[in-house]
């Protein structure tokens, strides 16, 4: 048998990952930034990117706590994240991960209040985890290469 | 790097418009006609998607760049993956395939498998494989001539059934893995061992949460469905064409996308044992043992902190119950019937076990009437 039906499953839930972050880091970089097309955005969808970022965002805060034993595993969001994109993410900030758990739990709250406006930090940190997820969907792509 | 990126998407576009062209304006086999239109929508959806970043108004600004390359990356891996998989499957969809289109379609319905049966691409030099996203299945050439291998094929549909049915089938044993993990590492603390232990739990949580539990739910849902025969199965792919290294990857090597085939194989028994304990898996037990001591390998220090039995049982006791909660049929349920695939399988191992000179023979009788049987459930 091969590796092909199991790296496909990464591959699949880190690629979601990756394009929902990436949609929601160019819709409300459009806003945060004024750039052209900020018109045409919708309050209704600036809302539900807002949402989308804060799932994700704290999916990732949970599994990262939860990891740490910061937080119960009982509260686990129900989004999934592929355990190489957290792991990622705490080899990252192995240095300074109370402070980017901190920072990372305010993009949450911020993305959460919709009628709030976003801070420029809020806006780099769903730039990373965009980043991040892009790179491992990559890694798992060229794994599959060799099936191809 | 603006002119570059537009000039990779509008190349994108067109490999997208070379594929679709490829797919359309011809005549295909009523199995995979529809299937052939949800991939060209698929293409054209993936078109639509590049236009709409080449006519952003924003293209171009520095702000948004990381993440128009981010997109342009997507969406190529998306086209590379149909380019390699659905497309070849579907233009080289020949008499092999439709055989195993409607086997495997009938051997789905014996199992009450809840969704539509994948498309067959019959000319795999890998074993079998499968790409859940497109619902294809990867067969060996020489498949159509023998019932020894058949139920891996059932380790590759519980693949597919797995990317649409994972809470079902395993509710949340994912944060059952977390605490798990957590309270091992929280351990290693208390008991003052040696801090790379911490590192070990790290990587292999990972490795249990990304890759090695949809193989393991993968075995059991094959065992599930089809018994003893993919322990069998499992035992002469072991001795003939992995490795005999069964302990591998250790905790010294723990990074390989499948786990160890040791643990693999208790995965199974772990089914065996909740569905039909008895004489069958004593024999297949015996048999494993014996295969292990004639290599001469033994688990190296801290194997089990890789694979804990806790967690395969635990786990087996999940698969179960979503199997049970999704309908299907497990292998001691199956009736007498005129050709039943399960109990054919079954009847296959226990043949070639009890008189192996004559196996080939039988089989040989057997494939004759399976596909007399296909062929007329195939007109059906």
């Amino acid at each position: 048998m091969s590796d092909l039906g199991i790296l496909s499953h990464h591959y699949q839930a880190s690629a979601e990952l990756a394009d929902e972050l990436n949609e929601a880091v160019i819709a409300l970089k459009r806003y945060f930034y004024d750039l052209p097309g900020k018109d045409g955005l919708k309050d209704e969808q600036l809302a539900e990117y807002r949402c989308k970022a804060a799932a994700i965002a704290e999916a990732i805060l949970a599994e990262l706590e939860m990891t740490l034993g910061q937080r119960e595993t009982e509260t686990r969001p129900e989004r999934r994240v592929p355990a190489s994109v957290v792991d990622r993410l705490r080899q990252r900030h192995r240095g300074d991960i109370v402070h980017f758990l901190d920072d990372l739990g305010r993009t949450v709250e911020s993305f959460e209040q919709t009628g709030s406006s976003l801070r420029e930090r809020d806006i780099q940190i769903l730039e990373e985890l965009s980043q991040t997820a892009g790179l491992d969907t990559a890694e798992v792509f060229r794994k599959m290469w060799r099936h191809g | 790097m603006n002119v570059y990126l537009r000039a990779l998407l509008i190349h994108l576009r067109h490999r997208c418009e070379i594929l679709r062209n490829k797919l359309q304006g011809r005549e295909y086999h009523p199995d995979v006609k529809g299937y052939v239109n949800q991939i060209v929508n698929l293409i054209l959806h993936l078109e639509g998607r590049i236009e709409a970043v080449l006519t952003d108004p924003a293209f171009g600004a520095a702000e948004l760049l990381p993440a128009h390359v981010r997109k342009y990356r997507s969406l190529a891996q998306q086209v590379q993956l149909i380019e390699w998989y659905p497309i070849p499957a579907i233009l080289h969809y020949d008499d092999t395939a439709h055989y195993f289109f409607i086997l495997t379609s009938q051997a789905l319905r014996q199992t009450n498998y809840p969704l539509p049966p994948p498309i067959p691409s019959a000319h795999s030099h890998e074993y079998y494989w499968v790409q859940p996203q497109f619902n294809i299945i990867g067969i060996p050439v020489s498949e159509e001539h023998g019932l020894l291998s058949m139920p891996d094929l059932f380790h590759e549909l519980s693949h597919i059934l797995l990317a649409h049915h994972r809470r079902d089938l395993i509710s949340d044993f994912e944060t059952e893995l977390t605490q798990y993990f957590l309270e091992e590492r929280q351990r290693v603390e208390k008991e003052e061992r040696a801090p790379q232990y911490k590192a070990l739990y790290d990587r292999v949580e990972s490795l249990w949460k990304d890759y090695w539990l949809s193989e393991y739910i993968a075995d059991m849902v094959a065992t599930y469905w089809v018994g003893p025969a993919y322990g069998w199965a499992h035992l002469r792919l072991c001795m003939s064409s992995l490795t005999d290294e069964m302990f591998r990857p250790g905790p010294d090597d723990a990074s390989s996308s499948h786990p160890s085939d040791e643990s693999r194989y208790r995965a199974i028994v772990a089914i065996l044992w909740r569905t039909q304990p008895g004489e069958d898996v004593n024999e297949l037990k015996e048999h494993w043992q014996g295969y292990v001591t004639l290599t001469g390998h033994t688990p190296p220090v801290d194997y089990d902190l890789c694979y804990p039995q806790l967690l395969i049982s635990a786990l087996s006791d999940r698969v179960i119950r979503g199997c049970k909660n999704l309908g299907l049929k497990s292998f001691i349920e199956h009736r007498e019937s005129e050709v039943n695939v399960p109990r054919l399988l079954n009847t296959a191992w226990q043949q070639l076990r009890a008189r192996p000179e004559t196996y080939p023979l039988w089989e040989q009788d057997q494939m004759g009437k399976l596909k007399e049987w296909v062929q007329k459930t195939g007109l059906a």
